[in-house]
């Protein structure tokens, strides 16, 4: 997601990855922007907007997810008992 | 009779090891989707993490990092990845870069060089932070501007990699192809080369200068 000039803080004079993606695309495009300024269209505004409630979302998520975590331990008791089964079967 | 059941307990068995094997994410055959799946949110940021001399039950167990900011002092230049998955083996390891994409009409058939591009600095960077990227895989995911609004509201993104509606493309992370990439464009940063228009169509559809600014637009 794009950075702010205050979000780079010290590192202000780094070039932003936007930027180089931006240049990737078309190195005229990163020179206009220079000179005339970013210029938002409604997508970029939109898809900005939907990164933040990506982020926010995928930090609850991923919270729940860490709950699945027993699943191998239980896939390991059924399978000793199944072994246990089959081998005094 | 006897021996019916015991052939079909011994095929649970084996098949029970061998989704344990496939689970288990230190066997090394796990899938990018079941990292993803099975990786925790991390309890510290980034910095904090590449910092960090770990307990020997830590190691090995994914962690996923969300906005977190990334800077190359060597390349000069710093940006926020969406996500990122990584791991603690001798030293950390980055196993997964993820990137989403809100298109507001089309899904593209194949990840686009520029998103791959964007997410191999972010990699970049994190390889110069002393990271091993031996086995990074780059993560695009794509979707719609509307599709996305509506799982937002339904607080339903948990499984975003895998869902019908958008698409998801998975590349390996070249670190010389982008340090290749990096070069051509520093020419004009460093070495006073004139920026070249692109020759692509729709780098123009995209650009928000194409209509009566540029005089080099294509559409």
């Amino acid at each position: 997601m794009r950075l702010s000039e205050t979000e780079k803080g010290i590192h202000y004079k780094l070039r932003a990855v936007a930027d180089l993606r931006i240049q990737y695309q078309c190195e005229y495009r990163l020179c206009l922007k220079q000179k005339l300024g970013d210029k938002h269209t409604e997508a970029s505004i939109t898809g900005t907007d939907l990164h933040r409630r990506m982020a926010l979302q995928t930090d609850e998520h991923i919270s729940q997810i860490s709950k699945d975590r027993l699943v191998p331990v239980l896939i390991i008791i059924a399978t000793l008992i199944v072994g246990f089964l089959w081998i005094f079967w | 009779m006897s021996s019916l059941i015991s052939l079909i307990i011994m095929i649970l068995a084996i098949c029970g090891i061998l989704i344990f094997l496939a689970i288990q994410l230190k066997t090394g055959i796990s899938t990018t989707g079941l990292k993803i799946k099975q990786a925790i949110s991390a309890p510290w940021d980034l910095s904090e993490f590449l910092r960090l001399k770990p307990k020997p039950w830590k190691i090995n167990r994914y962690y996923s990092f969300t906005e977190e900011i990334v800077r190359s002092l060597g390349h000069r230049f710093v940006g926020r990845l969406d996500s990122a998955i990584l791991h603690w083996k001798n030293v950390p390891v980055l196993d997964i870069i993820i990137e989403y994409k809100f298109p507001k009409k089309h899904l593209p058939d194949r990840a686009r060089k520029e998103d791959v591009f964007q997410s191999g600095l972010y990699a970049l960077a994190l390889l110069e932070s002393g990271v091993s990227c031996s086995s990074t895989k780059i993560v695009i995911i794509y979707c719609l501007q509307d599709n996305a609004k509506k799982c937002f509201s339904k607080k339903s993104t948990r499984d975003c990699w895998r869902c019908r509606n958008g698409r998801t493309f998975v590349s390996a992370f070249r670190p010389k192809q982008v340090l290749k990439e990096l070069t051509r464009l520093n020419e004009v940063w460093y070495d006073g080369r004139k920026p070249r228009p692109s020759q692509d169509a729709h780098s123009c559809q995209v650009c928000p200068y194409r209509k009566g600014i540029c005089n080099h637009s294509l559409v």
